[in-house]
């Protein structure tokens, strides 16, 4: 309990040094980071001087150079890399430092600084260039673990908060000392960076890299920003220390974050904890729009529907008739000489005040990519009904979200910010909308509970809605039939329990009753065939959700 | 019923330090008649600007913080009762008209838009009011200047300004301040003991570098002037830098926690 407390804190000052979040965890033989998390040894001191030291480096992006593979079991190198590209952080970014580390960390000064970490990196290879090593506890740099991550859909791990990270290569040790693991990681990565082989890989799993894809270059797969803008084959490790400092500010906001959550293990009725790990990214919106189809949708309709849930009593001054007198309008009133003035005396309560937060979540899965014989797929029929279900939740007044979801196995889950609750709805949102392209599993339950994490945090209106947009089919690696469905039933009711109602749709989906009944659990829940259809119910529903939320 | 709001400021600000070219851009908005628009976060020097302009430009300051039950009569005036009598009192907006001052409207979104409206006529060409329950038309004197203050920060549809009113206005962009300007506000200013007013702003740094939701605005100038004043009351660093940044920021035990290791870390 006072490892995960000193991890915790630990981690707020890697995450406010790095600029972005960065988990720091115990249970390692050498201090290491890999852009995302941070593994020391428990012993390790000084701490903080360590975990500083990391934290710059991710500032500085010095772990997002391509080539970092050549480290791979070369441990001296890899000690002499650390060591320069801990001084050319310093040069730019010192000041992010308190004053006390960032001299202690000074003491440790190279005769010459390098100007980017590919510039360090030929040096730390280079046996004749002198490097002042750093003490033992500063630990090292994994290029085997770099290199994976990177493999790994051009992300880092997702930050994790108990130890484990990456657990199944515990023996970087032997991985970065063995030169065998570098011809194998060669094999999937070019010496561009653009790892044609992993690419395809990725591709057949459904996370392809397509151009203009929600997970388009631009985004990689959300990772890219967590590595620090690692997506151009350029990088900025060619840029020098004072841009640095400008980059690294401006990449900040986006940066992915890691959540875990357990999951409901059906047969033995418990909870597995710390299951999954969702990974929440907004992807980078392309640059140009891309023609619509006009939707079908009947917008009024739908705006009318929603117009009339999640309002509360407001109080009007200046009414006919009402429970109380205005005393200020009566004074005007009898004051009035001609008694000309305006007779509205009264203030009554109406409901009118919009108070409704809604989030909804958006099924990017493979699977909703089936067409039916109109040749319209599920995939697209439902992102034009959340586009205007956001729309006119926004026009009304209500804070909603846009989120859309997929998976490749329980460490993948993916929940795309298409819409923050706080960001306006507008082109670079819609763009983010049109990019996406359905691919990978879906573990709804995990989606679900992120998404009613991020609902809880909401405590501006009193009426708090999920809605889901899914063809009803739950499926991911070790997740599926009924495993799947209970899980995503109790995630639902999870939410529900915390006053948050929740609403299923299945547009256009040919999933039968029973398993929609089971999936859902005691939710509400319509099956349509197109959105026209869903419009017209969708008051009802959303009522009865409320009312069973409560 | 309350009373109109009465802040008059008497102005007595002590000095500000420009980061750009603000004090020139009022100072010709000022000059040409055109109202202003402040946008940035809370706590980075808005308010603090306006008092050091009005006492620049040597008029008076009226200021009205905004809220949603702010009436057109709460800015324009109404008759009150007295004793027997109902007698007309000005409210803020047309006592700075009338004295030609500067009629500072604070955080103006959380005005209610039927309330804005009625600055319109003021805010174009014709700088008039209309006084309908005295039958009065009044027209801004030269001095007189309209400035609003906002936070994009939140942005709700409903919580915004109409463009109708944004375009009448010329807007000032405020963001936090460079470290070396935040240095002098901090030691000129404040007379904070600069080594202690250094760790404050890397302190600062950090915590806005955090991208949480919240958390950024929590450690404005304003909070760091703060921390600075208490320690110089005689608190320890440590102690006025939780006081005035960590705790007011988050009731998240969490969160609290991480900052409170912010601060051990960058305060020694």
């Amino acid at each position: 309990m006072e490892d995960r407390e000193e991890e915790q804190r630990l981690s707020f000052v890697a995450s406010a040094i790095a600029g972005v979040p960065l988990t720091v965890s115990f249970g390692d033989k050498l201090a290491s980071c890999d852009g995302a998390s941070l593994r020391l040894p428990r012993s390790a001191e000084p701490r903080r001087l360590v975990v500083a030291a990391h934290a710059l480096l991710v500032a500085a992006h010095s772990l997002h150079t391509p080539s970092l593979s050549k480290l791979i079991g070369r441990p001296r190198a890899a000690r002499r890399f650390l060591a320069l590209e801990l001084q050319r952080a310093l040069a730019g970014l010192g000041e992010r430092l308190p004053h006390t580390i960032e001299s202690a960390l000074r003491v440790h000064a190279q005769s010459v600084v390098s100007g980017s970490a590919e510039q360090s990196l030929r040096r730390a290879l280079d046996s004749k260039h002198p490097v002042v090593e750093l003490p033992a506890y500063f630990g090292t740099v994994r290029g085997a673990r770099l290199t994976w991550a990177r493999l790994r859909g051009k992300q880092a791990a997702p930050p994790k908060t108990s130890h484990g990270t990456l657990a199944q290569h515990d023996d970087d040790d032997e991985l970065d000392h063995d030169p065998s693991t570098k011809k194998l990681l060669t094999l999937f990565t070019s010496p561009l960076g653009g790892g044609p082989v992993g690419d395809l890989f990725l591709k057949l799993m459904g996370f392809g890299r397509s151009p203009g894809a929600g997970e388009g270059d631009d985004a990689g797969g959300g990772g890219a920003q967590a590595l620090g803008g690692e997506a151009t084959t350029t990088g900025p490790a060619t840029q020098s220390s004072e841009q640095l400092a400008q980059r690294s500010r401006l990449l900040a906001p986006d940066a992915p974050r890691g959540f875990q959550y357990p999951e409901w293990h059906d047969t033995v009725q418990r909870y597995r904890p710390a299951w999954c790990d969702v990974l929440e990214f907004a992807p980078e919106p392309p640059e140009h729009g891309v023609a619509r189809e006009r939707s079908r949708i009947p917008k009024r309709a739908l705006r009318a529907q929603l117009a009339r849930v999640g309002v509360e009593f407001q109080r009007h001054r200046g009414q006919l008739d009402g429970e109380e007198l205005d005393l200020d309008r009566v004074v005007r009133f009898a004051t009035d000489p001609d008694r000309q003035a305006d007779a509205r005396l009264y203030s009554a309560s109406r409901r009118t005040k919009r108070d409704l937060t809604l989030l909804v979540l958006l099924d990017i899965s493979q699977s909703t990519a089936d067409k039916n014989e109109a040749g319209e797929s599920i995939f697209g029929q439902q992102r034009e009904l959340a586009r205007e279900l956001v729309r006119s939740a926004h026009a009304l007044g209500d804070r909603v979200a846009l989120y859309g979801y997929h998976s490749r196995g329980r460490h993948h889950v993916h929940c795309l910010r298409v819409k923050g609750f706080s960001e306006p709805f507008g082109t670079r949102t819609e763009r983010r909308l049109d990019a996406l392209q359905p691919g990978g599993l879906s573990r709804l339950g995990a989606a679900v509970r992120h998404a009613s994490h991020l609902l809880g945090k909401e405590t501006q209106h009193s009426h708090r809605l999920l809605l889901v947009l899914s063809d009803g089919f739950a499926y991911d690696d070790g997740y599926e039939h009924g495993y799947a469905e209970a899980d995503t039933a109790k995630a639902l009711a999870e939410a529900s329990k915390r006053g948050i109602a929740c609403v299923c749709l299945n547009v256009g989906s040919d999933q039968d009753d029973a398993t929609l009944s089971r999936l859902y659990g005691e939710s509400a829940y319509l099956r349509c065939e197109s959105p026209r259809r869903a419009v017209p119910a969708l008051r009802k529903l959303i009522r009865s959700a409320m009312t069973s939320s409560q | 019923m309350s009373a109109p709001q009465r802040l008059h400021v008497p102005v007595k600000s002590v000095g500000y330090v420009p980061v750009q070219n603000e004090v020139e851009l009022f100072s010709a908005a000022h000059a040409a008649a055109l109202p202003v628009l402040l946008k940035g976060p809370t706590g980075v020097g808005k308010t603090r600007f306006v008092e050091h302009m009005a006492e620049r430009l040597d008029l008076p300051l009226i200021t009205v913080p905004c809220h949603e039950d702010l009436t057109a009569a709460d800015l324009v005036g109404r008759y009150l009762l007295q004793g027997n009598q109902t007698v007309w009192v000005d409210g803020p907006l047309t006592r700075a008209m009338r004295t030609g001052a500067i009629c500072y409207l604070d955080e103006v979104v959380e005005a209610r838009a039927d309330t804005i409206v009625v600055l319109h006529p003021l805010m174009d060409h014709r700088r008039e009011l209309h006084i309908e329950r005295l039958g009065e038309s009044l027209r801004a004197p030269a001095s007189f200047m309209l400035v609003l203050s906002y936070n994009p920060g939140y942005q709700s549809l409903m919580k915004d300004l109409k463009a109708s009113t944004r375009q009448r206005m010329i807007a000032i962009d405020f963001a936090f301040p460079p470290a070396h300007v935040e240095l002098e506000v901090l030691t000129s200013l404040y007379a904070i003991d600069r080594s202690y007013a250094e760790q404050l702003i890397r302190l600062a740094g950090a915590i806005r570098r955090l991208d949480d939701e919240g958390l950024s605005e929590a450690a404005s100038t304003r909070a760091l002037v703060s921390a600075g004043k208490l320690h110089r009351g005689g608190m320890s660093g440590r102690d006025s830098a939780v006081a005035a940044i960590a705790s007011p920021l988050s009731d998240d035990e969490e969160v609290r926690r991480g900052l409170v290791e912010l601060i051990d870390t960058y305060l020694t």
